[in-house]
């Protein structure tokens, strides 16, 4: 018998007085609904009724029809279906394991999916950074199989972006003297692709997701909207089974049903065990808006191992200079080096990440990243990750791209222009703010 | 040769009306089984017996309603004998969860049981995040209270609370009896 507990359903309206069976009828749908959406699968719904059309036809055929139709469903049911229940029972306590397989589909398409579309680009924003980047994105990843890779990103404490990448020939940065580093290009990436020495996505994002079907558990598939926006995703949530080693306790995919692209991924970090998130507040205070998420606490930074992205730590080259860039605006908030001009819209692939937001529009992008279910607009929730601790939160938003050029991914084509300033033809490194 | 013709065309019918509404019996028996994991053999069962009372369904009768009438005797047939357990065996719960279910099924605003159904999807995302997340653990994903609750750090009861909170505004939310919205947004 099926014994997979259900919780009570307007049993009492919290006064003790018994629920009325309308109110009690309104859950079980609800909740019904839910389960029917995330479990809904057409092949399976097919399979079913084909199952069901072939024990009629075989009852139809009569006692002597030669082989049962639909074994599985019928003769033994009810004790294979027990039998079924003791084995599950066993694991019911783990996350997704219902809907494993159709997760792991899912997740192999996915990653198919996205070795074959070609050019992605993704904003990524990184909760628990400092606050001096104004809300802004922490970096642009734009990605082409196999293991092309360009992150315009804005290192701790500076306003301008710095270009790093990998072509054919391996890793390469642009220095803030302009001249291309090949030979000890790390220090110019972004901290949050390596946390402790180690890479969080060493060649691609795409790595990283190829190492979910067997490092994490995958749980069911559900079908979500991001908030603000109609379309659905299939939400799958995946945790790490072993929680050593700096990579995210938790990623989340949403992933678009009719390209099979993830469009929006979320690496998250559980809190330490026993110890206070510094996402908390300074005295492991409650967060400000009484929150209890569960997973949007960042790691334990006093641990000597931490878990997730570690502190962006200043350059020496450029620490806390507070430049005031020729591209800084008044009011704190960087703007293209170039100023866009909206007529240029035809020059999105050549912006650098500054004037491509402008030219999106600086609330767009806001709500594009704070797009999360539940989240809010213009930025992360309140109290996560920001101030003191590292982040607990790091996310993925992928927008649209141009076709880039064939040699977008080389060093050569992000060189510092040398072009008047008003043309914003080609792609420049912002350099490290010296 | 017509008996036969007859019988063919009486099992395409069948298969035909069957399969337009296979998900809302999916649907139907998620909402009436405590868990899914016999969901494949009550769709069955439910199928089978529809099938053997075919020639007395009345054909100036919504096909869906009929078959919902089936599936709800043949689950309390199971368990009767004890071999599911239903979300409840109340007739007057049963009886508002078919009624509901013909709102669900005949919308005015014309669309289809699964456009309706698929709204849930909005709604979920307008509830607050904790309560989308305690809703989603223990409903959608069916995790026991206890690890669900051990999960979001937070007691059973307040888990409980909140989910049943949750799932009235999703109630609300699409209209399931005849408000909609309801979720704030």
């Amino acid at each position: 018998m099926s014994s997979t507990p259900r919780l009570g359903h307007g049993e009492s309206n919290g006064d003790g007085t018994p629920a009325h069976p309308a109110q009690t009828a309104d859950e079980l749908i609800a909740e019904g609904l839910l389960r029917h959406l995330s479990n809904r699968d057409a092949s399976a719904t097919e399979q079913r009724l084909a199952a069901a059309m072939a024990a009629i036809d075989q009852e139809k055929a009569g006692p002597r029809a030669a082989t049962p139709a639909a074994p599985r469903f019928r003769t033994p049911r009810w004790a294979l279906a027990a039998a079924a229940i003791v084995v599950i029972a066993g694991t019911a306590m783990m996350l997704g394991i219902p809907g494993e397989q159709s997760a792991m589909a899912q997740v192999q398409q996915t990653l198919a999916a996205m070795r074959s579309v070609g050019d992605r680009r993704y904003v990524v924003q990184l909760d628990g950074a400092d606050e001096t980047n104004g809300g802004m994105p922490n970096g642009i990843i734009d990605t082409r199989s196999p293991g092309l890779l360009l992150i315009q990103h804005r290192p701790p404490w500076q306003r301008e972006f710095t270009t790093v990448g990998r072509d054919e020939q391996g890793k390469w940065a642009i220095r803030s003297d302009g001249q291309v580093e090949r030979a000890n290009p790390n220090r110019y990436w972004p901290p949050w692709v390596t946390i402790d020495g180690e890479s969080l996505f060493a060649d691609s994002l795409d790595e990283l997701l190829e190492s979910l079907p067997k490092a994490y558990t995958l749980g069911t598939p559900v079908r979500e909207s991001l908030q603000g926006g109609d379309r659905v995703y299939s939400r799958i949530t995946a945790t790490r089974i072993n929680t050593s080693g700096p990579q995210p306790h938790v990623v989340d995919l949403w992933i678009d049903p009719e390209t099979r692209l993830a469009d929006r991924v979320e690496f998250r970090w559980n809190r330490g065990p026993g110890g206070h998130s510094h996402t908390e507040g300074e005295h492991g205070a409650p967060r400000e808006d009484g929150d209890e998420g569960r997973f949007d606490h960042g790691p334990d930074h006093n641990h000597k191992h931490h878990d997730g992205p570690r502190r962006p730590m200043p350059d020496h080259e450029h620490d806390f200079d507070d430049h005031h860039e020729p591209h800084s605006s008044p009011d704190g908030r960087g703007r293209a080096p170039h100023d866009h001009d909206h007529e240029h819209d035809d020059d999105f692939v050549n912006m650098p990440p500054l004037a491509m937001m402008q030219w999106m529009g600086e609330e767009g992008v806001m709500l594009m990243w704070s797009s999360k279910p539940g989240g809010r607009k213009g930025g992360p929730p309140r109290g996560e990750g920001r101030g003191k601790g590292g982040p607990g939160l790091l996310t993925f938003q992928r927008i649209p791209v141009p076709e880039l050029p064939t040699d977008w991914f080389t060093p050569a084509s992000h060189m510092p222009a040398t072009e008047s300033p008003e043309e914003p033809g080609l792609g420049k490194s912002a350099g490290n703010g010296e | 040769m017509s008996t036969s013709g007859d019988e063919r065309d009486r099992r395409t019918e069948f298969e035909l009306l069957a399969r337009t509404h296979a998900e809302m019996l999916e649907a139907y028996l998620r909402t009436l089984l405590r868990g899914g994991n016999l969901l494949d053999d009550m769709f069955q069962e439910t199928l089978i017996v529809a099938w053997r009372k075919f020639e007395t369904f009345d054909r100036t009768r919504p096909f869906d309603t009929w078959l919902r009438g089936i599936a709800r005797v043949c689950l309390l047939e199971q368990a009767r004998k004890q071999r599911v357990q239903p979300a409840s065996m109340d007739p007057e719960v049963l009886s508002a969860i078919d009624r509901r279910f013909e709102v669900l099924s005949r919308d005015a605003d014309g669309s289809s049981f699964v456009q309706r159904v698929e709204r849930l999807v909005q709604c979920m995302g307008r509830l607050p995040e904790a309560m989308r997340q305690a809703v989603d653990l223990v409903c959608a994903r069916e995790i026991p209270i206890v690890a669900a609750a051990r999960s979001l750090d937070l007691s059973e009861e307040t888990l409980k609370k909140r989910v049943q909170r949750g799932r009235q505004l999703l109630a609300e939310c699409i209209g399931l009896n005849g408000n909609s919205e309801g979720v704030p947004q």
